[in-house]
């Protein structure tokens, strides 16, 4: 019965878009020498907050590069004046030297 | 600003905090009856600030008491206001109001280590930058740069950048060879770095001090 009833809600969810759940950060800010950030459920109305450390663990993957790009400018301004923080991977190309 | 719901709740962790990492950075055990001795108050009075049960913490501690602390510390080179020991939180900013910046143009940036006197560099970077300056470089974090940087950071400088309040700067101090992150604030005719880790001392620049400032941070590309 209960995993009939699992089945019933997942075709529901899947119907109406539900699917997927993505967390939001709504905010940044620095409290007790930690940056916290406070995020969004998608269909919850609460918010929690998070320390960065566990949110770059967690929830940061999840985010488009739109969040990302946003979210670093707000921790930028966050920690200092005219800062941007990003998060893309960074190749370094070695130097060639001559033999 | 806000004041956190309960402050009693902060006072207690702050003030533990800081004994703790007053005994971490002097290497010497350093109790709560030390700073009853310090502070020339009764030894109780700081043991109901800090104790660990909450119907034995005194709840509404005297504002000359809560300044009393914060002096002490402030004093004994902590950076602590009694903001931070009630709970006071900074302004938060909004993520979803940002405005994204559109930079079209990727720079190839030099690369080198924290130890910035090795001539040795690491390499280039190709990055987009929000700065048009020809005096650019990279500074890679070699170990974490407390208490938000992950090592493998990637630290955007820009020499030519002119020095502004609040600002996050780069320096190296004559007596370490390694680059320090800092934050430059302007307080009157003073000068004064300040660490992003709030429990390290701060640089009042002093011409004796020989500290070389390479330049203001624009960007870093934080590891995660």
């Amino acid at each position: 019965m209960k995993s009939m009833l699992k089945k019933i809600d997942k075709m529901f969810c899947n119907y109406l878009g539900l699917e997927s759940e993505v967390v939001l950060p709504t905010s940044v800010k620095i409290k007790n020498n930690q940056l916290t950030i406070s995020n969004t459920e998608s269909f919850k109305r609460h918010s929690y907050t998070q320390h960065w450390n566990e949110f770059s663990s967690t929830n940061f993957k999840q985010l488009s590069q739109t969040n990302k790009e946003k979210l670093g400018i707000a921790i930028g301004k966050t920690i200092a004046k005219n800062l941007i923080i990003t998060f893309e991977e960074i190749t370094i190309k070695m130097e060639k030297t001559d033999a | 600003m806000k004041i956190s719901n309960n402050f009693t709740t902060s006072i207690h962790l702050m003030l533990r905090n800081l004994i703790d990492a007053k005994s971490t950075r002097d290497q010497i055990k350093f109790t709560s009856a030390q700073l009853a001795n310090a502070l020339c108050m009764p030894r109780s009075m700081i043991t109901k600030l800090t104790h660990p049960d909450e119907s034995k913490r005194v709840v509404n501690p005297r504002i000359d008491t809560l300044l009393k602390i914060v002096e002490f510390f402030k004093s004994d080179g902590f950076n602590i206001t009694i903001n931070d020991l009630l709970g006071i939180t900074t302004k938060s900013i909004d993520v979803q109001n940002q405005k994204i910046l559109i930079q079209d143009f990727t720079r190839k940036i030099l690369l080198h280590s924290f130890n910035f006197k090795s001539t040795k560099k690491l390499g280039t970077i190709d990055m987009k930058v929000p700065s048009n300056s020809k005096n650019i470089l990279a500074l890679y974090a070699d170990k974490d740069i407390k208490p938000f940087f992950k090592k493998g950071s990637i630290f955007i400088i820009d020499k030519d950048q002119h020095l502004e309040d609040g600002m996050l700067v780069a320096i190296v101090s004559h007596d370490s060879l390694e680059t320090q992150i800092k934050k430059y604030h302007i307080e009157g005719n003073k000068r004064i770095l300040k660490s992003l880790d709030h429990h390290v001392k701060e640089i009042v620049l002093m011409p004796h001090l020989k500290i070389e400032m390479i330049g203001a941070i624009i960007q870093v590309n934080a590891k995660t």
